[in-house]
């Protein structure tokens, strides 16, 4: 455990010694970060002009699925997406082994290694987000409230790395496919959107894509004091049953890998 | 002869490309796939929107689905492209084959574009299909001849239009390594101001002059309006010539950002 600390600290170190080697990259990727947090405030400012609501959920509660949304964004985006993306792109190009040959978990190396500090500009938008939303519903939330929408909120962002790094083992059985990183990145911001407008599909789909749609919506129940606790329990569960399944298959995985270096 | 020889260069291209396509069939199903799931998410947003009303911001619900499910077909034909490919060649210098082939590099963008937008309208035009069968929308079907021809007149030049800014932005590259993030943020702007998500009528009066002022007003936006005949003829000839303008602004532009460009460029590569 002190060794993956260890490690993790060395790559919090160069990743900032990065940003402070070429701060325009991080203005620049800053400036994207937020611009799309704020087209986003945009639509739904938009959206709720005429509608009050979308689905039972006001322009307030909107925001807090939103600012949910940013918070897990931020912390996926900053800290796993990118890692795992250039994993792909190794187990493509052969240098895949130089991961597998090192003293430490590959999960963890496929995981950790770049922080990308600009996302983080995400998570600040969504924790003001996330305020701004309990201010204007005139919400006080408990210490209980608060302690469970911290367990929640991890257990989302535990659901969305397995989704995300779910890529990974697939990779190494079809390392041909290019987009897969992106795909999982666009099905993810599913999530920005309350469950309700997927029960349009029926419960079937809304079983399907679970996943997706309790990373925000549980949470988002939880501050505004309609907590559902079978979703509780069911996220939590998810979140869970995802993390040792994506194990497992990358395990799998790991024993059927052909190098190509 | 030679017109014939030039015409089967650019078809041949388009052969190309489309087969590189089919080589990675899985990677191009998902992006379809991922954009089938962006359609859906918008759908069935402003299907919960609509709960309660009958009218939003001047449009049916039958109206505004029509919109959006169009869209899948309009931004494709229009936004698909390969002119992002621009700014790599040059920067890694593979510019220099292109340059020496004798094909026109312009024609060459073209050729690769028609290909890209042939591919994913056949897929939009099934996935429009399939997801009528299976939702029923309430669709708006144009049956007046004279709006349909002017919906396609729109539909090319809002595509001509797209190519040249896009180029544009690739063209960046002569100049700079990092093409990137003009690109995303040209991206991110598009994806609001071109009326992919909403019509963009439904803006603010500050913001809809902002949003007429700019050219993507007409990638997507406009031609779908005159689709469905929410335009005066005073109207759609305004937007024409506007967009006109846009158009052979842009070309110009572009024009002369390539002839400086190339006198810029070094062919440094990797």
């Amino acid at each position: 455990m002190k060794k993956y600390l260890k490690v993790l600290n060395i790559f919090l170190l160069a990743s900032f010694n990065k940003l402070v080697a070429y701060p325009p990259a991080f203005f620049s990727g800053l400036s994207i970060t937020l611009y799309w947090a704020i087209l986003a405030i945009v639509s739904i400012t938009v959206l709720t002009y005429q509608a009050e609501s979308v689905g039972g959920w006001n322009k307030s509660e909107l925001f807090l699925v939103q600012g949910i949304y940013s918070l897990i964004a931020g912390v996926v985006f900053g800290v796993f997406n990118y890692n795992i993306a250039m994993t792909t792109e190794e187990i493509w190009e052969g240098k895949f082994d130089f991961k597998l040959l090192k003293p430490i978990d590959a999960q963890f190396l496929s995981t950790f290694g770049h922080f990308r500090f600009h996302n983080f500009g995400r998570l600040l938008l969504g924790i003001i987000l996330i305020l701004y939303a309990l201010i204007t519903l005139q919400i006080g939330v408990s210490l209980w409230q608060i302690i469970l929408f911290a367990a929640l909120l991890m257990s989302s962002m535990l659901i969305a790395y397995t989704l995300v790094f779910f890529v990974v083992p697939i990779a190494i059985w079809s390392p041909h496919i290019f987009n897969l990183n992106d795909a999982v990145g666009s099905l993810l911001s599913l999530s920005r959107y309350p469950l309700i407008i997927f029960r349009v599909f029926g419960d079937l789909w809304i079983y399907i894509l679970l996943p997706l749609v309790v990373i925000t919506s549980v949470p988002a129940q939880i501050l505004i004091g309609r907590p559902d606790p079978a979703l509780i329990i069911l996220s939590l569960s998810t979140a869970g049953v995802l993390f040792v399944l994506t194990r497992l298959f990358w395990r799998y995985s790991l024993r059927h890998y052909n190098s190509a270096s | 002869m030679s017109k014939d020889l030039t015409m089967k260069k650019y078809l041949q291209i388009v052969k190309g490309t489309i087969e590189e396509y089919a080589t990675y069939r899985l990677s191009f199903i998902l992006w379809r796939v991922r954009l089938v799931v962006q359609l859906l998410v918008v759908y069935f947003m402003w299907w919960a929107l609509f709960a309660g009303h009958n009218n939003l911001f001047g449009y049916s619900q039958g109206a505004m689905l029509t919109y959006i499910l169009f869209s899948s077909f309009v931004r494709p034909f229009v936004m698909g492209t390969r002119t992002q490919e621009v700014a790599e060649y040059i920067r890694s210098g593979s510019l220099s084959n292109y340059l020496v082939r004798p094909l026109n590099f312009l024609g060459f963008c073209a050729s690769r574009d028609i290909a890209d937008k042939l591919l994913n309208v056949l897929f939009a035009v099934f996935e429009i299909v399939v997801l009528y069968v299976l939702l029923r929308p309430e669709l708006f079907i144009q049956t007046d001849i004279v709006m349909i021809l002017l919906s396609c007149v729109a539909l090319v030049m809002g595509m001509i239009l797209f190519f040249y800014f896009s180029l544009l932005i690739s063209y960046m590259g002569f100049w700079t390594p990092d093409v990137w993030a003009p690109r995303f943020l040209s991206f991110v702007f598009a994806e609001f101001f071109t009326g992919a998500l909403f019509p963009l009528d439904i803006l603010s009066g500050p913001l809809y002059i902002l949003a007429k002022s700019l050219p993507f007003f007409y990638f997507i936006y406009f031609p779908l309006k005159v689709y469905l005949g929410q335009l005066s003829y005073v109207e759609i000839l305004q937007g024409f010539l506007i967009g006109l303008v846009w158009t052979v602004g842009l070309w110009w532009t572009a024009a002369i950002v390539w002839n400086r460009g190339l006198r810029a460029y070094t062919a440094e590569g990797k």
